[in-house]
């Protein structure tokens, strides 16, 4: 089956970006907590997590989320969303979401760069 | 135009994660093919994948997904399981009751429910705009 979802990782400054593309459901999302478990597991708590190239997301995407945040504040950092697109965005603002997360339209307003 | 035809459509796929993605593009091809309009279409793909999605958390032996076009609209039905969601965590049980509300804020039919065969289902309709 085609690979659906797509995961890169960088660093800028002291955030870690993820890029996430494709699509995030009930069998793609375990990769992506895969990921931000690791990073968090590793010490790297703050994420940003890019959203420009996600076509689609459904709760157990969310939930993902919510879980990486949890994780990231625990440790004393944070995660926030970039450009989500206008499904996403959907999404987050059906299930309160949108107030949860902090969300920015560019990168550089998280990174400063 | 009110009229007695209606033509169904399902598909049946094993119930594993893998095909909830395949089985989501049907239904939205289905809705687009029948003609329901664009902005609409990304809101079907949410509603039928979080119906899948509680169809395989609730054990369901297969994934469905059934339509019927009648009247001026879309029916869908997704079959679900009746053994209990996947409450792992705290943040299981919120998804789990996300879920469902993104059905019911997305379509104002859309509901849990049960059957005419007496199995619990999601359903909720779209309506298909006249071609006048």
């Amino acid at each position: 089956m085609a690979e659906s979802l797509l995961l890169d990782t960088r660093q800028s400054g002291d955030w870690t970006v993820v890029d996430v593309r494709g699509e995030v459901d009930l069998y793609t999302a375990p990769r992506l907590k895969t990921l931000l478990t690791d990073l968090t597991g590793s010490g790297r708590n703050r994420l940003a997590i890019e959203f420009g190239g996600v076509e689609f997301m459904d709760s157990t995407g969310l939930g993902v989320l919510i879980s990486g945040l949890k994780r990231c504040r625990e440790a004393g950092g944070t995660l926030a969303l970039v450009a989500p697109t206008e499904p996403v965005r959907k999404v987050l603002g059906i299930t309160g979401l949108d107030q949860v997360f902090t969300i920015h339209d560019d990168l550089a307003d998280v990174t400063g760069s | 135009m009110s009229t007695d035809l209606e033509e169904r459509f399902w598909i049946d796929l094993r119930p594993e994660a893998a095909y909830v993605g395949p089985a989501r593009i049907f239904g939205a091809e289905l809705a687009r093919q029948s003609g329901v309009s664009e902005e609409i279409l990304d809101d079907v793909k949410v509603a039928v994948g979080e119906a899948l999605s509680r169809a395989l958390n609730t054990k369901a032996l297969e994934l469905r997904v059934k339509a019927v076009l009648r009247d001026g609209r879309l029916f869908f039905e997704i079959p679900q399981g009746d053994g209990l969601e996947s409450s792992d965590s705290s943040t299981d049980r919120l998804m789990a009751a996300l879920s469902l509300e993104l059905i019911t804020v997305l379509f104002e039919d859309g509901e849990a429910a049960t059957s005419e065969e007496g199995d619990p289902v999601i359903r909720f309709s779209v309506p298909i705009p006249s071609r006048a």
